[in-house]
């Protein structure tokens, strides 16, 4: 080997290994982040796999003979509700004060959101009763938006497999203790790829969603959490059109009413957001139909779009009614507040007077 | 690169299988064998002295590059030395030739081939070396490709080739590179199994004795129903391997040759060797198969590489059209505003592409590393030009066709032809394969 070969090849060795180590620490960092939440060991013993073992043993059979007095009173409402969530939702006083007031009327559903992180409390719902509002609980089955998009840790394979089964337990017999009915939206806009209990993320797979519905339904059901009124609340289908909603749908026996989420964003009707999302789901359901979120775009057609909503669930003949979602963009995409513009707020009030709303809710 | 290692993670957790995760699997693990071949790597040391004729076939060629091309090779002393002539008359290359004092002949009848057996017909010598018309040699090009011949298993060699003044433009600099990748990765990893399956046709040197025995079959043997005439060398190369022989290559013998320095010039000449090399691969499997191996796969990597490429820019596309988010990314902590995000997410995978190109092509850029600035360029032309080419050239392989980049050359027969249908069908069948993987 002469030397000038000897030195090309250290060349070619020097920059081999230099490049090769930067791609392989680049490599390993990439796969460390993208595998870090990866499924923690979670010491669960399996004894607190068992449900029967959590629960207190003596009241269960009970509440299950006969309902508490309330949710059948509330699931085929003869008058649509006017409700909404907003940041503080349900507490904050002064704001729902103020909203209150901009529409001329109180709601009579208030939304708010627990993630799986957290115990259940049950002041928020007492305040939502307090304020003559049911309480409407999105229970998120993740840790939150700052873990991401896909969240394995709560992947509905565990949920199914009773990785999740204490803390379900836990929440379904806080709720049951509450005595009076609340409206569980139960992992939302699962028809949309963005939140980890989507079936396109978190390793979910095809069938899981149903699965894991019904599996915590039967939770439910087996400690006497029966107040629960149960929301299965898709997206309307704008976003997400490949997305069958039939295979989602955890049956008539676990679902009280179905939830639809739409926002106008171009649309000038409610009947053009809703309409092509309801129709479907009334192939394969006659649930009555709750809209869990929606509002419309700051712009030229929000005052009346915000008019004919009120026109439009007054139409339905199956309608529990609506939530406003009443967000400003550092709580969401777009400000949907009502009360911005003043042609916005005057067609709300409008619709609140024009319309014969369910009245306040009591204990 | 970084696509490729989320979408990894997302299988090894989600079990769905990525196309491109597939493809990208495919090229580092061919890369490594590669590699690890090639380190075994020695060309011949000892000089081995033979006759050796060198035939030039010419259709033409600008006079001052072919009177370089002939200086060079007549300054060597080869035995004998012999230009033939094919298709028209070209007085002035008559001219030069009488002037450098090297025989030529003509013949009349068109193509590489028919002039390639005029030429050992006119020859005599124990090595046959053909020489494309536009390629220089080096001082010690002779007598680097005869020392492997001093091995008796030894039936075809090839040169080390580069492009002459790659710094013209992009193309030609994107052709160097290829070149190189070749030299450095695939030549002496098949080389060391003595298995070059196609010793490129610029210099090649065979056992005369070889030729003689081809050349009825190298004039007419059919292959899916065609006479294909392109792709001679690979041709050559292939009943050399079946006459027992081993091809091998021989990195100390350096050759110049010319690149297209059109778009259209190139694409053609990619189209042309996409459909013989595919062609031949074809041809070659059930040898290959039985004899080598390894030699198989790297060939059928080829083919299935740019269908499985192709299937996975498409089904990116789909993907795009049908506004579904590319979800692998969210495994990564992006900042929130979809702006920075995607700043974020362009900027880590244009840095890891880069390092994994300047690993993968080591023993080019080490030496070349100002070529790294033009690799945005080599890689959309090698994606969104060079593997649909090559998917094209699959599908019409057995349609008749010429040179595409010379005038006057063998312009292909005109017949119908049934068998035409076989390659579409494969092709359909990669296709669909690829596209069932992806859903």
């Amino acid at each position: 080997m002469s030397r000038h070969s000897a030195r090309t090849r250290r060349t070619r060795r020097v920059w081999t290994i230099g490049n090769g180590l930067v791609l392989a620490v680049a490599s390993v960092w990439v796969l460390t982040i993208a595998f870090d939440s990866a499924p923690a060991a979670h010491p669960v013993s399996s004894a607190d796999l068992l449900v029967r073992d959590l629960v207190p043993s003596e009241p269960a059979p009970a509440p299950a003979v006969s309902p508490p007095p309330g949710k059948a009173d509330y699931l085929r409402p003869a008058r649509p509700r006017f409700g909404v969530s907003y940041p503080e939702a349900p507490f904050g006083p002064a704001s729902l004060a103020a909203i209150s007031a901009n529409a001329g009327a109180a709601p009579t559903l208030i939304e708010y959101f627990v993630k799986w992180t957290e115990e259940f409390r049950p002041a928020p719902a007492l305040a939502c009763y307090r304020a003559g509002a049911l309480p409407v609980v999105a229970w998120e089955p993740w840790a939150g938006e700052q873990d991401g998009g896909s969240q394995p840790k709560f992947a509905l394979r565990r949920i199914i497999g009773g990785d999740f089964d204490p803390y379900i337990t836990r929440v379904a017999l806080g709720m049951r203790d509450t005595g009076s009915p609340i409206v569980l939206r139960f992992a939302h806009e699962m028809n949309g790829k963005w939140y980890p209990w989507s079936e396109a993320r978190s390793g979910n797979a095809a069938g899981e969603y149903v699965r894991a519905w019904r599996h915590v339904h039967d939770i439910f059901t087996a400690v006497g959490a029966v107040n629960v009124i149960w929301v299965w609340s898709p997206n309307i289908i704008r976003p997400a059109p490949s997305v069958q909603l039939g295979p989602l749908y955890p049956g008539d026996g676990y679902v009280d009413w179905v939830g639809l989420v739409g926002y106008a964003v171009k649309e000038r009707t409610p009947a053009e957001v809703f309409g092509p999302t309801l129709k479907i789901l009334r192939r394969f359901t006659a649930k009555p139909l709750l809209i869990t979120e929606t509002g419309a775009q700051p712009g030229p057609y929000q005052a009346g779009w915000t008019r004919d909503l009120f026109r439009w669930i007054a139409a339905q003949k199956d309608a529990v009614g609506f939530i406003w979602f009443e967000f400003d963009r550092a709580g969401a995409t777009a400000d949907w507040r009502f009360g911005r513009s003043p042609a916005t707020l005057a067609a709300f009030r409008a619709g609140v007077a024009a319309t014969a709303l369910a009245p306040p809710v009591r204990r | 690169m970084l696509a490729f290692l989320l979408e990894l993670t997302s299988w090894a957790r989600t079990g769905h299988v990525y196309l491109f995760a597939l493809f990208m699997l495919m090229i580092w693990l061919l890369w490594a064998i590669r590699i690890s071949l090639a380190r075994h790597y020695r060309p011949y040391q000892a000089n081995w002295s033979t006759t050796a004729s060198v035939i030039i076939p010419v259709v033409d060629e600008p006079l001052d590059l072919f009177r370089t091309v002939l200086d060079r090779i007549v300054a060597q002393r080869p035995t004998e030395t012999v230009v033939v002539i094919n298709g028209p008359r070209n007085e002035d290359i008559e001219a030069l030739c009488d002037e450098l004092g090297v025989r030529w002949v003509w013949t009349e009848v068109p193509g590489k081939r028919n002039a390639i057996r005029t030429g050992l017909e006119h020859t005599s010598g124990e090595v046959a070396v053909l020489v494309d018309s536009d390629t220089v040699w080096t001082g010690s090009t002779l007598r680097e490709l005869l020392k492997p011949f001093s091995d008796p298993q030894v039936g075809g060699v090839t040169t080390r080739q580069r492009i002459l003044d790659p710094g013209r433009s992009v193309l030609t600099r994107w052709a160097d590179w290829l070149e190189n990748i070749r030299n450095e990765y695939s030549m002496p990893a098949m080389s060391v199994l003595g298995t070059v399956g196609c010793l490129p046709g610029r210099t090649i040197a065979f056992r005369r004795s070889i030729l003689l025995g081809c050349m009825d079959k190298f004039l007419s043997e059919r292959f899916l129903g065609v006479f294909l005439e392109v792709s001679d060398d690979r041709t050559l190369t292939n009943y050399t391997l079946k006459a027992g022989y081993q091809t091998v290559y021989q990195s100390t013998a350096l050759v110049y040759t010319d690149a297209p320095v059109k778009l259209a010039t190139l694409l053609r000449q990619q189209y042309r060797w996409a459909r013989g090399s595919q062609y031949n691969t074809l041809r070659m499997l059930p040898w290959m198969l039985r004899n080598a191996p390894v030699l198989a796969l790297f060939y059928t990597a080829d083919i299935v590489a740019p269908f499985v490429l192709v299937s996975a820019v498409a089904s990116w596309v789909v993907a795009l059209a049908a506004g579904s988010k590319a979800a692998i990314y969210d495994q990564l902590p992006l900042p929130d505003q979809p702006a920075r995000a995607l700043a974020v997410v362009l900027a880590l995978s244009l840095t890891m592409t880069l390092f994994s190109l300047a690993v993968r092509f080591g023993h080019h850029f080490a030496y070349r590393p100002g070529d790294l600035l033009y690799l945005p360029a080599f890689m959309v032309i090698n994606t969104a030009m060079l593997m649909p080419v090559r998917v094209a050239g699959f599908f019409r392989m057995a349609h008749n066709s010429g040179w595409g980049t010379r005038a006057n050359a063998f312009a292909g027969e005109r017949a119908r032809n049934p068998l035409v249908a076989i390659p579409y069908l494969l092709g359909v069948c990669l296709l669909a394969v690829s596209v069932l993987i992806s859903v």
